[in-house]
């Protein structure tokens, strides 16, 4: 509160009162010592949604008609054939993914 | 790394916060239960032993809530907050037990005897007839030392009857001290 130089006497006493400084007494080490011990908190956030999306990736190559599609690209990929539309889709899934990584990453 | 006094609140509250740095309380407690336990004894009518457990109760919730404070007010103000509700709720549990009861006011629990005791016990009986909601803003702004809105802002009142409270309060207290002063 903002003290004015013309309060009263009153504005004095409650001030010399109610504002005067307390000993701690030990009373810190009675707060720190009644501190809940820290439990260690594990993010599950971050596995738990890559997994997610790893799986769903995993059930799409397979049972998804575009599964092969995706095969296919990640063949033609590894044989330096990048510009294939089957090619450009498997790219397209691994941008996903890791779209998705990062931004678990950061959220973390 | 600085010794833990020479850090900012800032910096004790994120260390504390964010990796559950204990120390890093510690010091926030020292630094600040002068105040909260300040402002506890004048809710409490100068119960120094209640408002010390209610301190501690206080710090033990704000250890626990220290995530959520967002540092859009000052700590001062979301400590006084806590201290209050934890004040409040205390109340509440001995308003059901003292229901039925005389309505007397409580005598103000004896402190320490010394210079000036007489004029201290005055005050404090003087305090003692505010309600609890003056009394209440009277420890928010010169106990907390918050200025009047951040006393609404941690009691969850109007700034208008904040300002009303500390009024009516300051009369209460002129009334009840100025006649013993005037006299010889």
């Amino acid at each position: 509160m903002n003290t004015d130089p013309s309060r009263d006497d009153l504005e004095s006493r409650l001030l010399a009162q109610l504002r005067r400084e307390i000993a701690d007494d030990g009373f810190t080490a009675r707060v720190a010592h009644a501190l809940p011990r820290a439990r260690r908190r594990i993010d599950w956030t971050f596995p738990l949604v890559t997994a997610a999306a790893l799986v769903g990736c995993v059930f799409a190559t397979f049972l998804v008609p575009v599964g092969p599609a995706i095969l296919e690209g990640l063949r033609d990929l590894a044989a330096a054939r990048a510009f294939t539309p089957a090619a450009i889709g498997a790219l397209a899934a691994m941008g996903a993914l890791a779209a998705t990584g990062a931004v678990m990453a950061a959220d973390s | 790394m600085p010794p833990r006094s020479a850090s900012t609140d800032a910096a004790l509250i994120l260390a504390a916060s964010r990796h559950g740095d204990r120390e890093a309380f510690a010091e926030l407690v020292r630094r600040h239960q002068s105040m909260v336990r300040a402002v506890l004894r004048r809710l409490t009518n100068g119960d120094a032993a209640l408002a010390d457990d209610l301190a501690q109760e206080a710090f033990l919730l704000a250890w626990r809530r220290l995530g959520s404070f967002r540092f859009e007010a000052r700590f001062t103000t979301w400590l006084y907050r806590i201290a209050f509700n934890a004040w409040q709720s205390e109340r509440r549990k001995t308003r059901e037990v003292l229901l039925g009861e005389d309505e007397a006011l409580p005598e103000p629990h004896a402190t320490v005897r010394g210079p000036g005791t007489e004029e201290r016990l005055d005050l404090e009986r003087a305090l003692a007839t505010l309600s609890d909601a003056e009394r209440a803003a009277i420890a928010a702004c010169y106990a907390a030392d918050l200025s009047h809105a951040e006393a609404a802002e941690a009691l969850g009142i109007p700034l208008g009857t904040v300002k009303t409270h500390i009024l009516r309060a300051k009369e209460k207290l002129r009334a009840r001290l100025v006649p013993k002063e005037q006299t010889p």
